[in-house]
């Protein structure tokens, strides 16, 4: 991550000083006031750190306009930023200290097996917990002060296969996935969805993380004669599973997640990436125009552009929800514990949100889930292009 | 303060762990560094017991104990007759296939890991009440460790490591001794576990890995391989030192490889520069006699 | 279920395939054979050897066959440095194997971290595409990635053979790792062994590593992944058998090639790892130990066969 934004925990805020705060004498009475901080529970380092780095600039960016437009009533918003590593004891210690040494009110946390690591954490502290980029079904039950902004798999994998079945006519999916956490549930959602929608799925294989060789399960998928091949993987393997996958003949239309909406793809699949589709969670740019400004914006700063871009979109409006949120309970005079966190989020209603549209928090108890479209986007020409939106 | 004690809980967690691996490792010197699985089977059977099997919690550590000595026995029994690096390398191959098994095993959660575990103490000072009840187990451990190796058995443990051979003449059975006490020290770890999972309520197979093994060396070396007194302290140094390093002005994404480089740096200044550890004798990592403290 | 063009295809991709594999268990298995350690430290000469490429071909743009002689001076450097002052060190201790386990794991560690600090964790590769266009030879897909892949790994192999049997480095290689003593007795420096084993297993290394990282991606922690595999094949192929060990890489590439055909794909990991403790606990020497105590044994029947014979007449 040589390009990625150095950013300390306590220098962070200090990017957001923004000139607008500070033109009016009331304004910068109340800007002299405690900043207003929220948690960010990332991987900054280890196997996943490509994606969480990306994910804090993100963010950092939108305190930047936040604060430069004055702030949450005028107050400055921060944030507090832990290394989770993507391990789950990692991320408990991070989240302890976030409740109970820099007693943040609200944080923002990612990766399935921290989210549920650190939801009792959550609880207990009575600390506002939302995970925003994790997909495993079960964060929708993890209890009351843990919600989600991010879609979880099952609306992903649903609309996917439904889609493959109904618009694209598809009826024998091959389904291939990364033996992991994220692998296991979503190609299980996948499946059962694509045999609700009619469909039959032919092939259901599994390959290790550390896999280098596919040839074996490519022939069993090859000999099960599928029409569509669906890829639950991960960004390190997926160019070579793709590339091996055509150089044995299997020429079947390749669908993955939005996992697989990165650069990398592209640039270390070359041409066999052609026709890929991918699911996003996230408007693109045809979709909202802010996010073509959010483009460039990485273009200008780091001369490329995101890993995972729909995940640091969720992470950019991360800061405009907690904004939100304090807003909520100071424009009522409620102090912003974690209590009155959840409180307000569960009051708000839907949010309008920069990057991703508009918000809705299913906040009944035991399934705080969200629900959004599904943008299905297609290589072509080497470049991710808008294929179809799936409705909510 | 509760992120204090939780730092605290974890340390005491790991002196159990590494006390009961530097008995294996360090006194009887069998090279098994399953301990982490045992750990998991430990925290993952309580955690079963808990919450499937309608146990009392207080109770289902017991289970626990019972499935990490039971595990211990299937490697152990065939594995011990084989000896030095085999031992190591069987270890390991045992360490990530169960590993594996767990992760295959859909009804204890599978890849994702296993929430909603009871808590064994609610309420605002659980994690103090925690702590003390942990510390019992874990002065209990140190004490059963100390205990072994002293006396007439002790005697026979650290001439089982010295030479083996000389051992089996004089008429003990060493295989006995050495699945004996590989079972006590997989017992201890599967009561680590169980503790864990009733107090931070998740286990994911990803807490387990072999990664966790180097770390335990880490608490032994640092501490003393063979000695009682240096386990807590190693884990107290292996725990906390991370955290100390977050409090640090350093950027994030340099801030945990210079913790991994810290935790490794140090055990290998350690074994150059003080290879007998804290607390160990200047004999332990020379190959021969180890002295209990 | 599988007919004879998807057998050969997952036998000729498993093959080539194999060839990372087969190079670092040979690299692995050596250094075993002359010191009898197991040398966890090179998955960092691994990590080192990738990141350099790395650096030199796809940052800097040099030519592959200047990168890949500077990698080799590097790597080979790093091993003699690690020789040097770390496992001369412990040996002069007379230390235990269990402390070398812990160094050369330590070090392995430790350069996993700095690797990530220095290089990051994107996944990376040698090459700007992975895709690899294939052509068809009898029905099976074959790369040039794949002959590449297969023409280095048997050119190193028969130059490491020929190297231990054909010259005077590798009799004292031989020597040492047959009895140190007496190849000390007989003016062997073991010391100067080691340090040359140290070289020579530097060579499959970095080509090991060119022909992973031009096939897939690398990330700080493949080294121990790629390390692991190399262990097994040391067990398995028999302690001692440098080109067991890569007969049983290969086979162990094979194995997982063919056995989703056989298991569920989700307990292909774990059919290695069983094999792996399996293979300790009823072939410690390995199946090339199980086949010269087979070898053993038939001639001891021969014999023991021909000596009841001569008794035989003898009493007639």
């Amino acid at each position: 991550m040589g390009n990625a934004p150095r950013i300390t925990r306590r220098t962070l805020g200090g990017l957001a000083l923004g000139a607008a705060a500070l033109a009016a004498p009331a304004r910068l009475a109340r800007a002299q006031q405690p900043p207003l901080r929220f948690g960010v529970l990332l991987p900054m380092t280890g196997r996943a750190a490509f994606f969480g780095n990306d994910q804090i600039a993100a963010t950092s960016w939108a305190l930047e306009r936040i604060n430069a437009a004055g702030g949450v009533a005028g107050r400055r918003l921060e944030m507090v930023t832990i290394d989770s590593q993507a391990d789950p004891q990692t991320g408990i210690n991070g989240a302890t200290r976030l409740a109970t040494v820099d007693r943040v009110p609200l944080f923002f946390v990612s990766w399935s097996a921290v989210v549920n690591a650190v939801a009792p954490v959550a609880n207990r502290e009575r600390v506002l917990q939302i995970s925003s980029g994790a997909t495993a079904p079960g964060i929708a039950r993890l209890g009351e002060y843990v919600f989600t902004m991010y879609p979880l798999a099952d609306v992903e994998g649903i609309a996917a296969a439904t889609w493959h079945v109904r618009s694209m006519n598809r009826r024998r999916a091959g389904v291939l996935y990364i033996n992991n956490e994220s692998g296991i549930d979503g190609a299980r959602v996948y499946r059962d969805a694509f045999q609700a929608a009619g469909g039959q799925v032919v092939a259901y294989e599994a390959y290790d993380p550390r896999a280098t060789d596919f040839t074996g399960v490519l022939l069993r998928l090859r000999t099960a004669n599928p029409d569509i091949l669906w890829i639950q993987g991960d960004v390190p393997e997926i160019p070579a599973l793709v590339s091996q996958a055509r150089r044995l003949g299997l020429n079947q239309t390749v669908a993955t997640t939005s996992i697989g909406q990165n650069n990398r793809v592209l640039e270390q699949l070359g041409p066999a990436a052609e026709g890929l589709l991918v699911t996003s969670l996230a408007p693109g740019p045809q979709d909202r125009p802010a996010v073509g400004a959010y483009i460039e914006e990485w273009r200008r700063r780091e001369s490329r552009q995101p890993n995972g871009l729909p995940f640091t979109q969720y992470f950019y409006d991360a800061a405009f929800v907690a904004a939100s949120l304090f807003g909520w309970t100071l424009q009522r005079n409620l102090p912003p514990s974690g209590e009155n966190m959840r409180r307000a989020l569960v009051e708000h209603g839907p949010f309008d949100l920069p990057l991703t549209g508009e918000l809705r928090i299913d906040v009944a108890e035991g399934r705080h889930t969200v629900r959004k479209p599904v943008y299905v986007l297609q290589v072509r020409d080497g470049a991710f292009r808008p294929h179809a939106t799936i409705g909510v | 303060m509760e992120y204090v004690l939780t730092i605290l809980a974890l340390i005491v967690l790991w002196t159990i762990l590494s006390a009961s691996f530097n008995l294996v490792i360090g006194f009887a010197g069998l090279l098994i560094v399953a301990q982490p699985l045992f750990y998991g089977i430990g925290a993952y059977a309580t955690a079963a017991a808990a919450m499937f099997l309608g146990v009392p919690v207080p109770l289902a550590p017991l289970l626990g104990i019972l499935a990490a000595l039971l595990a211990s026995i299937v490697l152990s029994v065939p594995c011990v007759r084989v000896s030095g690096d085999y031992l190591l390398i069987a270890s390991i191959g045992f360490l990530l296939a169960g590993l594996q098994v767990i992760r295959n095993t859909e009804s204890i959660g599978g890849a994702g890991g296993l929430a909603h575990i009871p808590a064994l103490f609610e309420g605002p000072n659980r994690t103090l009440w925690f702590l003390l009840v942990s510390g019992a187990f874990a002065a209990a451990t140190l004490w059963l460790v100390r205990w072994l190796v002293s006396g007439d058995f002790g005697r026979a443990v650290v001439a089982m490591r010295d030479d083996e051979e000389a051992l089996a003449g004089l008429g003990r059975d060493v295989l006995r001794i050495k699945v004996f006490l590989v079972a006590v020290s997989a017992g201890c770890a599967g009561l680590a576990g169980g503790l864990y999972a009733l107090h931070f309520q998740f286990v994911s197979p990803d807490q387990f890995e072999l990664l966790h093994a180097a770390m335990m060396l880490a608490c032994v070396i640092v501490g003393g391989i063979g000695s009682t007194l240096g386990p807590p302290v190693g884990a107290a140094i292996v725990i906390a030192l991370p955290q100390l390093i977050t409090m640090l002005e350093m950027p994030p994404a340099v801030m945990a490889a210079i913790q991994g480089m810290l935790f490794t740096g140090l055990v290998i200044a350690f074994l150059f520069l003080r290879p007998q550890g804290l607390f160990g004798s200047a004999a332990a990592v020379g190959g021969s006699r180890v002295e209990a403290k | 279920m599988m007919d004879v063009t998807v057998f050969l295809q997952i036998a000729w991709s498993s093959i080539a395939g194999s060839s990372f594999y087969v190079l670092v268990a040979v690299a692995f298995a050596l250094y075993l054979k002359v010191t009898t350690y197991w040398n966890f430290a090179q998955a960092a000469q691994i990590g080192i050897a990738f990141y350099l490429l790395y650096a030199l071909v796809r940052v800097l743009a040099w030519p592959a066959w200047a990168a890949l002689g500077a990698t080799f001076v590097v790597v080979a450097g790093f091993g003699l440095a690690l020789e040097a002052w770390g496992m001369r060190v412990l040996r002069r201790r007379n230390s235990p194997h269990l402390t070398y386990f812990i160094f050369t794991f330590m070090v392995a560690q430790f350069a996993g971290f700095l690797l990530m600090l220095l290089g990051g964790t994107e996944p990376r590769s040698l090459v700007a595409s992975l895709f690899m266009p294939g052509f068809l030879v009898a029905g099976v897909s074959v790369t040039a990635w794949d002959v590449e892949a297969i023409i280095v790994t048997l050119v190193l192999l028969g130059g490491i053979a020929l190297l231990l049997s054909g010259t005077a480095a590798g009799e004292r290689i031989l020597a040492v790792s047959d009895n140190r003593q007496l190849a000390e007795f007989y003016g062997i420096s073991a010391e100067r062994t080691y340090m040359l084993a140290s070289i020579v297993c530097a060579v499959p290394i970095v080509a090991g590593v060119w022909l992973f990282g031009t096939r897939t991606t690398f990330l700080p922690t493949t080294g121990l992944d790629l390390l692991l595999i190399a262990t097994v094949a040391t067990i398995l192929g028999g302690v001692g058998s440098v080109i067991g060990a890569g007969v049983a890489a290969l086979a162990l590439g094979l194995m997982r090639g063919f056995s989703v055909f056989v298991v569920p794909s989700i307990w292909e990991n774990a059919l290695v790892y069983f094999a792996l403790v399996l293979a300790v606990v009823f072939l410690p020497r390995g199946f090339g130990g199980l086949w010269t105590s087979l070898l053993a044994r038939r001639r001891a029947a021969r014999m023991s066969q021909a000596a009841a014979t001569a008794r035989a007449s003898e009493a007639a």
